[in-house]
C-alpha cells in the first residue's frame, strides 16, 4: 500500500440504514475492513442488504451513524473521491437498447472524462484491461441483448472495473446464473482482490460459493444485528443456521451446506464404499424410503458400472433397486 | 453506413424538403423563380409569396418539427417509456387549458382587436405560453416531493385528463363560434407566424439544444438508469431538472405559437433510435431533429395540397398521412426492447 492509502478501507460505525428514520430497515451497525478483503454480505431477504450495500456505497443517504472511507468521513468526499473509493454492481442487469460491451465499459470512466465524455487513449487502454480482467475482451463488439447472463454480469462488473474504485460493492452477482457462471464470477471476484489488493464486498445468497471463496462473512440475522466473523466460524459456532431460521434447514458441519432438518439420520446400514453409500441414502431420503428395509442392501461400482444388490437380487438401475425396495 | 453517413443523408432530405415546400403551393414555382424573389433586387409578385408566406412557414416547420421531436426523445429517455411523448407530462394541455380561458370566457373579443385568424393572435400564444409554463412548474413541484419516474409519469397523464375536463367544461358553457375558434386552434397551424416570432422560437430551441449540448455526458451516463449515474458523480437532481425545463419549454413553445401538433414527437425518436442504431444522445438528438424537421416539412407540403387555393389543418396531416408510413415503418421493427 503507498502512503496515499490509510490502513483501513471501509469502516462504519453505529450506522443506521433504511428509508425513513421512523422504520430503519437496520440500526447500530458497527465493522471495518482493510484493503484486500473479501467479504461476503449474507443474510435473509429483506435483512437490508442491499439498503446496506447503497448505504456503503454512498448511493443511499444514511439515516445515523458515520461513514469512514480510506480515513475520511464520507460526508466530506466529493463526487470524484467517491467515484474513486466506491463502484457498484446492482442487482439488475439491465440491456440498453444498441449499446456494446465497450460502450457499456467506456461509461465507467464517465468520473474521469471532461465535459464531451470522449475518452482518452489512457482511458481506453483502462477499458480493455477491464475487459480483459472479466474475460470478455472477444465480445467486446456485441450488443448487450446479444449476452447470456454471466457474459452479461461480466460486461457490468467490467465497467465498474474501468472505473478503477479501490472497494467494489456488488449486489447479488450471481442471481440467476448457471452454476459454472457462478463458479467464474466467485473466482474473479478473489483474483480482483487477490491480484489488485481491491476491497470487494458482496451480498450473495450462494453460501457454498462465499464460504469458498470469501475471507469474512457480515452475517445481518434476524435481530437486526450485524455478525462479523469468519465463515468456518459461523459454521463451526451454528450463526450461520440464522440464514434459514424458522425454515425447517439447518447446515450440516460434514456436508458443508444447508440440508432439511431431522434427514439423514437414519442408519440404512447400507455396504460398499462410503462414497457410494451416501448417495444411496441421499436417494432413499428423498424417495421417503425410512419403512421396512431390508438387511443385506449394498452396492458396488466397477468400470463405471453400479451394481444394486437387496439380498439375492441385484440391479444395474438404481430406479429398479429403489421400485423394489419401495414394493417390500 | 456509419451514423455521419446516416446523418448527412438526413440532412440533405431536410434540405430537398425545405426546397420543396417553396415550391410547392397554391401556385408552384420553379427553383430559379425562387431564387430571383429571394435574391434579386427588383422584387416580383413572387417575393411576397416567399418572403411573407413560404419560407417563414417552412421555417416554422422545421423548427417546430425539431422541437418537438427533441422533446419527445427527452420524455422517452426520462420515463424510460417508449410511449412518453413531448405531450405526456401535460404541457399542451396547460395550454389548451389558458387558450380555452381566454377565447370562451370573452377576454379574447375584448382583447383580439378584431383579429380574424385564431393563429394569428399574440395574446393566444401567450395565453398558452403562461398555460404550459404552469403546468411545467406543477410539475416540477410535484418532482420534487416524489422522486419516482412512474408517479410523475401517472400525475402528468391525470393532469391532462383533468385539465381537458375542465376545457371540456368550458366548452360546454360557451357559444358556438367560440367552441369553434377554440377547435380552429387545437388544428394547428403553421404559416401564422411573424418573422419577430420566428426569431423567438429559434433562439429558443438554440438556447434549449445549448442546454443539451453542455449536459449531453450526464444524458448519456442516465441510460445506465439513475442509481448508476449517481454512483458515477451526476448531479441527478439538477439534470432531471434541466431535462423536464427543456422538454417543457420546446413542447410548450410550440403548441403556444402552432397549437398542439401530434405524433410527431411520439413517433421521430423511435424513427432515429431505428436509424442511427445508436444509444447515445450525442447522436440520436440531431437525428432525432432532423427527421422531426424533414417529416414536419413534407406534412407540410401536403397540407399545402399543391395546386389547389386551400391548406389543411396540420394536425389532421401529421395523423393522416404521417402516421402510416411511420407505422408501416415500425411494424417491421421490434421496439419492446428500446427501454427494458
Amino acid at each position: 500500500m503507498t502512503d496515499k492509502y490509510n490502513d483501513i478501507a471501509l469502516e462504519f460505525d453505529s450506522l443506521s440504514i433504511g428509508y425513513s428514520k421512523n422504520e430503519p430497515v437496520a440500526t447500530n451497525l458497527s465493522a471495518k475492513v482493510s484493503w484486500g478483503e473479501n467479504i461476503a454480505l449474507v443474510g435473509q431477504n429483506g435483512s437490508g442488504k442491499s439498503t446496506l450495500l447503497k448505504t456503503l456505497s454512498l448511493l443511499q443517504a444514511k439515516l445515523h451513524g458515520t461513514i469512514t472511507i480510506n480515513g475520511k468521513n464520507s460526508d466530506h468526499l466529493d463526487d470524484k473521491d467517491k467515484a474513486q473509493f466506491t463502484g457498484i454492481v446492482l442487482t439488475r442487469r439491465e440491456v440498453i437498447a444498441n449499446m456494446t460491451v465497450e460502450d457499456l465499459v467506456m461509461l465507467g470512466r464517465y468520473p474521469f472524462t471532461p465535459w464531451h465524455g470522449r475518452l482518452t487513449k489512457e482511458d481506453l487502454k483502462k477499458v480493455s484491461n477491464a475487459l480483459e480482467a472479466t474475460g470478455i475482451y472477444k465480445k467486446r463488439k456485441s450488443l448487450l441483448s446479444e449476452l447470456s447472463d454471466g457474459q452479461l454480469q461480466k460486461a457490468w462488473i467490467a465497467r465498474v472495473l474501468a472505473q478503477e474504485s479501490k472497494i467494489l460493492f456488488l449486489d447479488e452477482p450471481t442471481s440467476f446464473l448457471d452454476q459454472p457462471s457462478k463458479m467464474e464470477i466467485f473466482g474473479l471476484i478473489s483474483d480482483l482482490v487477490r491480484k489488485e489488493n481491491k476491497t470487494v464486498i458482496t451480498a450473495t445468497h450462494d453460501l457454498d460459493l462465499a464460504i469458498q471463496k470469501c475471507h469474512r462473512f457480515w452475517l445481518l440475522n434476524e435481530k437486526g444485528e450485524l455478525v462479523d466473523k469468519l465463515p468456518e466460524e459461523l459454521i463451526m459456532d451454528g450463526s450461520i443456521n440464522d440464514l434459514f431460521a424458522g425454515k425447517g434447514f439447518e447446515f450440516d458441519l460434514d456436508q458443508g451446506r444447508f440440508i432439511r432438518k431431522n434427514k439423514f439420520s437414519r442408519n440404512y446400514n447400507i455396504k460398499g464404499s462410503p462414497h457410494l453409500v451416501k448417495w444411496v441414502e441421499h436417494a432413499f431420503n428423498k424417495h421417503n424410503i425410512s419403512e421396512n428395509i431390508p438387511e443385506k442392501l449394498s452396492v458396488t461400482e466397477s468400470d463405471k458400472k453400479l451394481i444394486f444388490r437387496l439380498g439375492e437380487k441385484e440391479f444395474t438401475r438404481m430406479s429398479q433397486f429403489l421400485e423394489s425396495i419401495k414394493s417390500m | 453506413m456509419s451514423k455521419t453517413t446516416i446523418l448527412i443523408f438526413l440532412v440533405i432530405i431536410l434540405f430537398a424538403g425545405f426546397i420543396l415546400s417553396l415550391c410547392l403551393g397554391s401556385v408552384l414555382l420553379s427553383p430559379s423563380q425562387i431564387i430571383d424573389a429571394l435574391f434579386s433586387a427588383k422584387s416580383s409578385i413572387y417575393t411576397d409569396i416567399i418572403v411573407e408566406y413560404r419560407l417563414p412557414k417552412a421555417i416554422t416547420a422545421v423548427i417546430a418539427g425539431m422541437a418537438l421531436s427533441i422533446s419527445g426523445l427527452l420524455m422517452q429517455n426520462f420515463f424510460r417509456n417508449p410511449l412518453a411523448g413531448p405531450f405526456v407530462l401535460g404541457v399542451s394541455s396547460g395550454a389548451g387549458l389558458f387558450v380555452a380561458i381566454l377565447i370562451m370566457t370573452g377576454w379574447y373579443a375584448g382583447l383580439s382587436l378584431g383579429s380574424i385568424d385564431i393563429h394569428q393572435s399574440t395574446v393566444v400564444s401567450i395565453a398558452a405560453i403562461l398555460g404550459a409554463m404552469a403546468v411545467l412548474l406543477l410539475l416540477l413541484l410535484i418532482q420534487s416531493i416524489n422522486k419516482d419516474y412512474t408517479t410523475l409519469l401517472i400525475v402528468g397523464l391525470m393532469i391532462s385528463s383533468a385539465v381537458s375536463a375542465v376545457i371540456s367544461l368550458i366548452q360546454y358553457f360557451s357559444q358556438s363560434q367560440d367552441i369553434q375558434r377554440y377547435l380552429l386552434w387545437t388544428m394547428g397551424s403553421l404559416g401564422a407566424l411573424s418573422w419577430w416570432e420566428i426569431s423567438g422560437l429559434a433562439i429558443a430551441l438554440l438556447v434549449c439544444v445549448t442546454v443539451l449540448v453542455i449536459i449531453i455526458k450526464p444524458l448519456n451516463a442516465l441510460n445506465l438508469g439513475e442509481s448508476y449515474a449517481l454512483s458515477m458523480g451526476v448531479k441527478v437532481q439538477t439534470v432531471r431538472i434541466l431535462i423536464l425545463l427543456t422538454s417543457g419549454v420546446l413542447a410548450g413553445m410550440i403548441t403556444a405559437y402552432c397549437g398542439p401538433i401530434g405524433f410527431i414527437g411520439l413517433a421521430v425518436p423511435h424513427l432515429s433510435r431505428q436509424f442511427l442504431k445508436t444509444f447515445h444522445p450525442a447522436w440520436l438528438i440531431p437525428g432525432t431533429a432532423i427527421t422531426g424537421g424533414a417529416i414536419l416539412l413534407f406534412c407540410d407540403i401536403i397540407a399545402q395540397v399543391p395546386g389547389m387555393d386551400f391548406v389543411l389543418p396540420i394536425n389532421t396531416v401529421t395523423a393522416l398521412f404521417g402516421a402510416p408510413w411511420v407505422i408501416i415503418y415500425l411494424l417491421r421493427k421490434k421496439l419492446s426492447g428500446t427501454f427494458n
